[in-house]
């Protein structure tokens, strides 16, 4: 459910529903099919030398990362709704995440530099 | 609505209008970010330290890419089960959340399995180096989450069972698990890509 609507009223948080009710098996089964189009794209990035040997070893690891990426971002903004939801919801999630994301980033820069 | 659907249908709104459950949700994912965000550090930081013992070459691809389409397939049924239960189609939604909780239980044979080869024939164990005893600390905890997500899974559909979930009556049983169990995959899409693929 999204709350934007709930925290407007239970009309429109009726409306919601019906529309979410017509168009959400669609969706979510594009949704689930490309999700699954870009594991199998992930998998044969690494495991097809010919695929492999096309990028350099930065470029595998970025078009993984991006692609991986991608794929959260499809779970989190359709999946659990939170692309339609509260934008509160949002902030919860994602400035958690986005920490999470800097002290990964800072730590492990740092201990591949240092050797540790 | 009866008077049942009408209790069932109680709000609980907080000071910014949202309903605190999901508010309390959303925070405890958040939390567990950082959580996974520490175990998935210390695993990237640890990859190479064997110590001359085995290591990333022991990960089977084959294996973890089955199970991790099958978990990614429980993430689409678990958004399907939540859309028929809202349309009324109590049977649909009692199907496909059976169906996530039984892919659940494949993943997490995957990973037995998983486990009990590096621990019997490629010797890999939590105390053999500490590449080990990242590996099963983060992908044990993650299975550890998946476990605990199936049980939550089969409270629900007991709950659904005992007439809950009917049309007119709130859905938040549903959803708070959903909002879990994506998580848990979103999880996943991570340790798949930093730990079995990069």
């Amino acid at each position: 459910m999204s709350d934007t609507h709930a925290a407007h009223g239970g009309h429109g948080d009726d409306m919601a529903h019906d529309a979410e009710h017509r168009h959400g098996y669609t969706k979510y089964l594009v949704v689930g099919v490309i999700l699954t189009v870009i594991t199998i794209v992930e998998i044969m990035i690494p495991s097809i030398p010919a695929i492999a040997d096309a990028f350099t070893r930065p470029g595998v690891v970025g078009s993984l990362l991006v692609l991986s990426f991608a794929k959260g971002a499809g779970v989190v903004a359709y999946y659990m709704h939170l692309r339609d939801d509260n934008r509160l919801f949002t902030a919860l999630f994602m400035f958690p995440f986005s920490i999470a994301s800097m002290i990964v980033l800072i730590l492990f820069l740092f201990f591949s530099l240092t050797g540790g | 609505m009866t008077a049942e659907a009408h209790a069932h249908h109680e709000e609980h709104h907080s000071s910014t209008g949202l309903d605190n459950r999901k508010l309390g949700m959303w925070a405890f994912l958040g939390s567990e970010t950082m959580f996974f965000g520490s175990l998935i550090l210390v695993m990237l930081i640890n990859k190479h330290n064997t110590l001359g013992g085995p290591g990333q070459e022991v990960l089977d691809l084959v294996l973890t890419s089955f199970t991790t389409f099958v978990l990614l397939t429980s993430s689409l049924a678990m958004v399907l089960s939540l859309a028929a239960f809202r349309n009324g189609s109590l049977l649909w939604g009692r199907i496909w959340l059976g169906m996530v909780m039984l892919m659940g239980l494949i993943f997490l044979g995957g990973q037995v399995y998983e486990f009990t080869e590096f621990v019997t024939h490629k010797h890999l164990t939590p105390s053999t180096n500490l590449f080990g005893a990242s590996f099963y600390t983060l992908v044990g905890f993650h299975g550890a989450h998946v476990g605990i997500g199936v049980l939550w899974l089969g409270t629900v559909l007991a709950y659904s069972w005992r007439g809950r979930f009917q049309p007119g009556m709130d859905m938040w049983g549903i959803e708070l698990v959903g909002l879990y169990w994506h998580f848990v995959d979103l999880v996943w899409v991570a340790i798949f890509t930093l730990i079995y693929l990069i």
